[in-house]
């Protein structure tokens, strides 16, 4: 038992002590929990104080188009910003280029016949719309529904007011008709457990995946001290020593164990204590607090059999951190790390089942955000710890043929 | 203290080690020569249990390597010739390391620990990073982690590669002393003959697998050639009354007088031939290079680098 302690002390020591690693595993993970809670808080929130900004020339002139203006500069997540109707297309393309306005809106010449007469259908378009192609699809098509929503508001209006009379007839009441456009639908969200909801925000659903992605990490630490161990022979000197080699990967599993704990600690007292501190929400850590410990052993158990895994396959400590680091980003961006799930292609979305760092963040997810409880992770611990069974027969099979 | 016989070492179709038998005796230092490849890694390898044998039957300190194992690991110690330690952790936290794993805990621990400290003269330096040591503290610290349990075999792989001359020196005075206070059975392997000349008792040159000389170090350089005369030219009329001494032969600008009953008479005649025809001398050496013209005799003087291992 003394021995155990001891290989698991020399472990962590060493863990400690290698500054780079210890960046990597703690620092990293918070730095960026931090950066990404705050910086797409706004994208989470339900009312929120995001404004995409927008530059709009009126090239019609006209009251109708001066109307349209002030309605979309009242749409609460739009701040607009209206140009002279001098500005040439190449100073507005320089604008948005160079600016923090990503979007143009130009009412053409034709708008104000187009929202005038029902009947209309002129060749030019009454709204043209510029974007920075830098800008994601998914915004550019959320500013154009509102623009087209708004349009389509106006346009009931004008028709109502001109045929007041019909409507009197049939006993419609327009303008609520008209004010219900877009208002209709009620968001609600799902959860599996009801009892004790919560209201997602940018950390909890940002910390899941980059303390996922975080954990993955130790292949660092892992391949740089065993393969340290491999070139200066101190591996043969415990060869030599009666200490078998399941006793040193027992020693290495549970000391990177703790240190995949310490971090998972780290990465959600960060979400849950200082981003409120910074002005953004904490991190509610769901109503399942065994779900949550059981789901963060079955990743670290995975992501340490990962590490040991590819040291042993790797033959020096470069290829160990190369391959590692590679692997470890493309599994991420296959599972859902980087890009949600369900912007993905179909093909995509089934290559994610195969992404031990997707499995992962469902699990977190399943107990952060959809509430879940030890059950709802049950599918996900099996899948990592039994491919972490897996990667460590393989492992203790190749430390057995190459270094023992 | 070990007995090898018909030991036999393959890997796939290559022979490491072609059915060597050998004896190496008990409280002796033994110097382990041969070129890059000869086998010298793989014997004490097969020594250690870190590699398996082909064929052939090991025994050390009267245990058989098939039967036990556990038992000879738990009375050996080794010096890798690499810095065999965690450069993170400091000195005393790697003594204490493998000292448990060793099997050491509590007093005795401590006591071994303070031991080892003491031989390799580490006491101002235990609580720093190994991997910030001087090369000369670093080699004695893989010293002192091989003698930690008290082994009654230890075998030093190269032990002083890389240290300037002091550290060396050091080094071998405290091999010679663990040896002569501790009893420790050491076989020592190195590069640098003149260093196993000056610390083994007995010698092995080991080539291509196989044993080519064992014997005691005193016994091997006292036969043949004992003097060397390093001449500044060589006139070959004034030198050819040299042909008429028995035990004396020109080699070039050397000239070598054989141990017997005539050395001293020979050593006159010499001096006195070079001083009557004015031949300055170099310098006269005894002993010098014997060991290192026997190992290139045995071993030849081809490169062995890019041969097969």
């Amino acid at each position: 038992m003394i021995r155990f302690y001891y290989i698991i002390k020399k472990e962590a020591l060493e863990i400690a002590r290698d500054y780079p690693s210890f960046l990597v595993l703690i620092v990293m993970p918070v730095v960026f929990i931090l950066v990404m809670s705050l910086s797409m808080q706004a994208l989470f929130q339900s009312h929120s104080r995001f404004k995409i900004r927008i530059y709009a020339i009126n090239s019609d002139g006209g009251p109708r188009s001066k109307n349209f203006i002030d309605r979309v500069r009242s749409i609460n997540n739009l701040s607009l910003k209206e140009l002279d109707a001098s500005t040439s297309p190449d100073e507005l393309a320089g604008l948005i280029i160079d600016s923090d306005y990503r979007f143009a809106i130009i009412l053409n010449k034709t708008f104000s016949r187009y929202v005038n007469d029902l009947n209309s259908s002129p060749a030019m378009k009454p709204v043209s719309m510029l974007c920075d192609p830098a800008m994601q699809a998914m915004a550019y098509q959320a500013l154009k529904n509102q623009i087209e929503m708004e349009l389509a508001r106006m346009r009931m209006d004008i028709f109502f007011a001109k045929n007041a009379e019909i409507t009197r007839n049939i006993g419609l009441n327009a303008k609520t008709l008209v004010d219900s456009i877009g208002e209709v639908v009620v968001t609600d969200y799902v959860y599996k457990n009801k009892t004790d909801s919560i209201t997602p925000n940018a950390t909890q659903q940002s910390v899941p995946a980059w303390l996922v992605f975080s954990m993955y990490f130790l292949v660092f630490p892992i391949s740089t001290i065993f393969h340290t161990e491999k070139a200066s022979g101190t591996i043969q000197r415990l060869r030599s020593i009666n200490v078998g080699g399941g006793s040193l990967i027992a020693g290495k599993i549970t000391a990177y164990y703790i240190i995949s704990m310490i971090q998972v600690a780290a990465m959600l007292c960060v979400g849950r204590y200082v981003v409120p501190l910074l002005g953004g929400d904490g991190i509610h850590l769901g109503s399942s607090h065994a779900g949550l410990f059981i789901i963060a052993t079955c990743v670290s158990v995975n992501a340490i059999s990962y590490g040991l895994f590819l040291s042993l396959l790797s033959k020096n400590v470069h290829v160990a951190s190369g391959a590692g680091a590679v692997l470890t980003i493309i599994l991420a961006a296959i599972g859902g790390i980087m890009v949600p799930k369900f912007v993905m292609p179909e093909m995509m979305q089934k290559l994610a089942g195969f992404s031990p760092l997707g499995w992962g963040m469902e699990g977190f997810l399943d107990i952060i955000l959809r509430n879940g409880s030890v059950a709802d992770v049950l599918p996900e611990c099996c899948l990592l710890t039994g491919t972490a069974g897996v990667m460590l027969a393989l492992t203790a099979m190749m430390l057995k043929r190459k270094v023992m | 203290m070990i007995q090898l016989e018909n030991l036999i070492k393959k890997y796939d179709d290559v022979v490491a080690i072609s059915n060597v038998n050998l004896s190496i005796r008990k409280g002796v230092i033994t110097g382990l020569l041969g070129p890059n490849g000869a086998g010298k890694t793989t014997l004490v390898s097969i020594l250690t249990g870190i590699s398996k044998k082909t064929a052939g039957r090991v025994n050390v300190g009267g245990m058989d390597l098939d039967s036990n194992p556990d038992g000879i690991k738990s009375i050996t110690g080794i010096v890798p010739q690499t810095l065999a330690f965690y450069p993170l952790l400091t000195a005393y936290e790697n003594l204490e390391y493998f000292g448990v794993l060793y099997g050491l805990q509590g007093a005795r621990l401590r006591r071994r620990i303070d031991f080892a400290v003491e031989v390799a003269s580490l006491q101002s330096f235990l609580n720093r990073r190994s991997g910030r040591l001087s090369g000369g503290m670093q080699r004695r610290l893989n010293l002192a982690i091989g003698l930690l349990h008290d082994p009654h075999m230890l075998y030093l792989d190269e032990p002083t590669v890389g240290v300037d001359v002091q550290s060396r020196m050091f080094m071998l005075e405290m091999i010679r002393k663990i040896n002569e206070e501790q009893k420790t059975t050491i076989l020592y392997t190195s590069h640098y003959i003149s260093e196993i000349q000056q610390i083994a008792d007995d010698i092995v040159i080991i080539d291509n697998g196989s044993i080519v000389l064992k014997g005691e170090m005193e016994k091997l350089l006292s036969a043949g050639r004992a003097l060397v005369v390093n001449i500044e030219h060589a006139d070959e009329e004034a030198l050819a009354p040299l042909a008429g001494l028995t035990g004396v032969v020109r080699e070039k600008n050397s000239i070598y007088i054989d141990r017997d009953g005539l050395l001293f008479s020979n050593l006159i005649a010499v001096v006195s031939l070079l001083e009557k025809c004015g031949i300055d001398m170099v310098n006269i050496h005894y002993n010098a290079n014997k060991l290192e013209e026997l190992y290139l005799k045995l071993t030849s003087d081809r490169l062995r680098d890019g041969e097969p291992q």
